[in-house]
């Protein structure tokens, strides 16, 4: 009986060992070439480095051949990108398209039908950092096969709409429920402003995640023709939508309808409360001092906090917060006071 | 023994699929909008410093070159004995201010804060002495932002190890209240003003074997647990946590392995309230740490280590095979409890049993050569499978000398690190039985050039 198992286990010995060696010397040889790939591809771009710039700022790119090698497209990629996330302007973004178009579709093409999805995603990355309009084609055809990933189809969506796409709202419908908040806001507030106005305007029929989204977006980038929009929310049922508008107003400093404001300070909702302050800060509205001071003495920190980096908002914000020291009996509000003071005089926001 | 093999093994497979997905996905792209955007949620740094006035300056100085758009370093001077305070005051010019804290767990008293006006969102709480886990509230109180990192005081951060570690958080609307970066071994590497320079690899073969081991635990059986949200530790040197959920938890406990038990019941809250709160392990950002290079602090360490997983274990016993914890219950806690920590007991009733048998000849001397030549290899495999791993996510070990000697040094492992970790494991639970508490003390060197 032993001396079977003993054979038993001798074979799976020399299996085992075998699977050892054999990832060893796999792990080695790679290693090995992928280091020699890496220096030829350091080394290219060391060489093309001087002329990429030369072109990037005259326009001369009769410096390579036509016929390139993986290697050589992957280092004239990579040096591209560096490029694009240092230089800007329309010139020099034509000239980087240009050259990418001419030398990198193929390969980015073939990229983006690879079955590995981290070698896809860098495709897409490649094609905003490049501008490469001319592939938007593959790209809606990326989105829609079935094995593309949520995360693919969220950085489809961002650049297309980055490149003003006339599909992009159409694909937010669709994905928007799988996409994360942060996500969201990165497209909608890159759409061209045609195509935001166009989805505000059926704001109703957005699903609440958009609506979220949106207004973040208008108080964010300051679209101050949708006030109207903002001050409807404003009395909407909606406590979200209440707050988001009310942030909006903060970021955008759009004048806030003090009427609708007044009831804001006395809301259960802290949130609301924090908003309110905030607003009334960042407008300076004089009629509200009084509720700045008296949102010292919140029973939330935060509201304590942002009432009185609010007052210092004020021209006599400096000497309200003294007064505030000098004769509250409320600790909290103290030291609420004297920590704001203090930023103050330090020139510290932080 | 078959069992173990066939838990590791399907670990080691979900970590595979896992990694190769990500293989070669590029290093800078992915993270560029999340270091633009002004909507990438701030974060608070906790560094809890007791006696670290070698490594503290060096550590701090990594983190303020991050690559993060917005966040804050709360250093919490624990009591120190040492001139820990006074360093920081004279290196980065403290001054002393009044900050409102928010308390909202309970901690020792705050003696004072600290603001640098070199960089003004750099704070110090001098505070007394309470323990790691005190030290980690009282930064939890007196922070501003809605996540936190909890680092220690002798730690190296890559710089974009943050926007890696929460980039799950911010993609996952808050669905992630946890996120945990990857530990390596810093002794070897070349470290100035705390930036890792070159990466290398230590010449003592203790210190070797312990990188294997980072990177087996780091690799394998996080990347495997984290899939299956059934990750129960993010490791003490390099977590992200939601502080809204920690707080709501109760914030660190005073226990010997405080990180892992805050994670356990953090699982067990999410459970408890039906939420839908995820913890997850992320391989990529790494953090590099001082790995103790003799037998004597290694052994305390790991003794240390034994007896915290068991504090956690026995607190949340109550988990254990419990329906209503779901897999938790039935995978994480029977796989912590009765391989992680009865596990090595076992191994060394093996090894006491083989050498009784060996002389007293009741075994057949070619059956447990056999035997042990498999084991042998079936734990070089294991960790050059993880070596494989690392070359498919991070490569972060350049060389082929590198590798070679990895490779080389975990042949050996059977034959001396693994039995010494097996016998200060067991020496952990005896010490636990009869009651010892507390950290141990571990010199520390210093991993950067100030």
């Amino acid at each position: 009986m032993i001396e079977i198992s003993l054979a038993a286990l001798f074979i799976v010995f020399i299996a085992l060992l075998f699977l050892l060696v054999s990832i060893f010397f796999y792990l080695f040889v790679k290693k090995y070439f992928n280091n020699q790939t890496r220096m030829e591809i350091f080394q290219l771009k060391e060489d093309y480095q001087l002329d990429m710039f030369h072109y990037l700022q005259t326009g001369n790119g009769e410096w390579l051949n036509s016929s390139l090698n993986q290697e050589q497209l992957i280092a004239l990629m990579e040096l591209l990108t560096e490029y694009s996330n240092v230089l800007d302007g329309p010139v020099v973004e034509d000239r980087i398209r240009e050259f990418a178009d001419k030398y990198l579709t193929s390969f980015i093409k073939k990229e983006l039908k690879k079955g590995r999805w981290s070698l896809r995603m860098n495709a897409l990355y490649a094609i905003e950092g490049l501008y490469m309009k001319q592939l938007i084609p593959s790209v809606h055809a990326l989105y829609k096969k079935r094995r593309t990933t949520i995360a693919e189809k969220s950085q489809i969506v961002k650049l297309l709409a980055r490149f003003h796409d006339p599909q992009v709202p159409q694909y937010l419908k669709d994905i928007h429920e799988d996409l994360s908040n942060f996500s969201l806001l990165s497209i909608v507030s890159n759409l061209e402003e045609k195509t935001l106005d166009e989805l505000i305007e059926n704001f109703n029929e957005l699903s609440k995640k958009l609506q979220y989204v949106v207004i973040d977006t208008i108080g964010k980038k300051q679209l101050t023709h949708h006030h109207m929009l903002l001050h409807r929310l404003l009395s909407e049922d909606d406590e979200e939508l209440r707050i988001r508008s009310l942030k909006a107003y903060a970021n955008s400093g759009l004048p806030i309808d003090t009427n609708l404001l007044a009831a804001f300070f006395e809301s259960d909702n802290w949130q609301v409360r924090m908003m309110a302050a905030k607003v009334t800060g960042v407008e300076r509205i004089e009629r509200f001092k009084l509720q700045l001071i008296y949102l010292l003495s919140d029973r939330e920190y935060i509201v304590r906090s942002e009432a009185a980096k609010s007052i210092l908002r004020f021209r006599d914000g400096e000497g309200i917060l003294t007064m505030v020291v000098d004769q509250t009996k409320d600790l909290f509000a103290k030291d609420m006071a004297i920590e704001w003071l203090e930023k103050e005089r330090n020139n510290h926001s932080y | 023994m078959l069992i173990i093999i066939v838990v590791y093994g399907g670990m080691l497979t979900l970590s595979f699929l896992q990694i190769r997905k990500n293989y070669q996905l590029d290093d800078i792209e992915p993270y560029e909008e999340l270091l633009q955007s002004e909507n990438t949620k701030p974060v608070s740094i906790l560094v809890p410093a007791y006696n670290e006035s070698v490594g503290i300056y060096g550590s701090i100085r990594s983190l303020l070159s991050i690559e993060y758009p917005e966040y804050e370093i709360i250093i919490i001077n624990d009591g120190s004995t040492d001139d820990t305070l006074e360093k920081l005051i004279t290196r980065f010019k403290l001054v002393k201010i009044n900050r409102v804290i928010r308390k909202q767990l309970d901690t020792k008293e705050i003696k004072g804060i600290y603001q640098s006006t070199l960089y003004p969102h750099l704070i110090v709480l001098d505070k007394e002495n309470g323990g790691k886990a005190d030290a980690l509230n009282a930064g939890i109180n007196c922070s501003r932002y809605p996540y936190f990192c909890s680092l220690d005081g002798d730690s190296i951060i890559e710089r974009n190890a943050f926007l890696k570690v929460l980039k799950p958080i911010i993609e996952s609307d808050d669905e992630i209240i946890a996120s945990g970066g990857s530990v390596r071994i810093a002794n070897g590497c070349t470290i100035q003003s705390g930036e890792v320079i070159s990466i290398g690899l230590s010449n003592k073969p203790i210190v070797i074997m312990q990188v294997i081991e980072y990177l087996r635990a780091f690799l394998t059986g996080r990347v495997g647990l984290s899939q299956n949200n059934l990750l129960l530790i993010v490791s003490g040197a390099f977590g992200v946590f939601s502080k809204r959920w920690v707080i709501e938890a109760g914030g660190y406990a005073h226990t010997v392995g405080e990180d892992m038990e805050l994670v356990v019941r953090l699982h067990r809250m999410v459970k408890e309230k039906r939420l839908n709160k995820k913890i997850v392990y992320v391989p990529d950002p790494v953090c590099w740490t001082e790995a103790p290079d003799s037998i004597k602090y290694l052994r305390r360490q790991r003794k240390r280590w034994h007896r915290g997983l068991f504090d956690s274990l026995w607190k949340h016993r109550k988990l254990m095979f419990n329906p209503k914890y779901g897999s938790i219950g039935f995978v994480s806690m029977p796989y912590f409890f009765f391989i992680e920590f009865l596990g090595p007991l076992i191994e060394l009733i093996g090894y006491i049993l083989l050498i009784v048998a060996v002389f007293t000849g009741s075994i057949h001397f070619e059956y447990a050569l056999l035997f042990f030549l498999l084991s042998l290899i079936y734990g070089s495999i294991y960790s050059m499978s993880a070596v494989l791993l690392e070359e498919w996510s991070m490569e972060r070990y350049p060389k082929v000398r590198h590798f070679v000697i990895l490779f080389l040094v975990s042949l050996t492992e059977t034959l001396w690190y693994r039995p010494l970790t097996v016998v200060w494991r067991v020496e952990g639970m005896i010490e636990m039985l009869f009651g010892k508490r507390g950290w141990g003390e571990m010199v520390r060197k210093g991993v950067s050039n100030d």
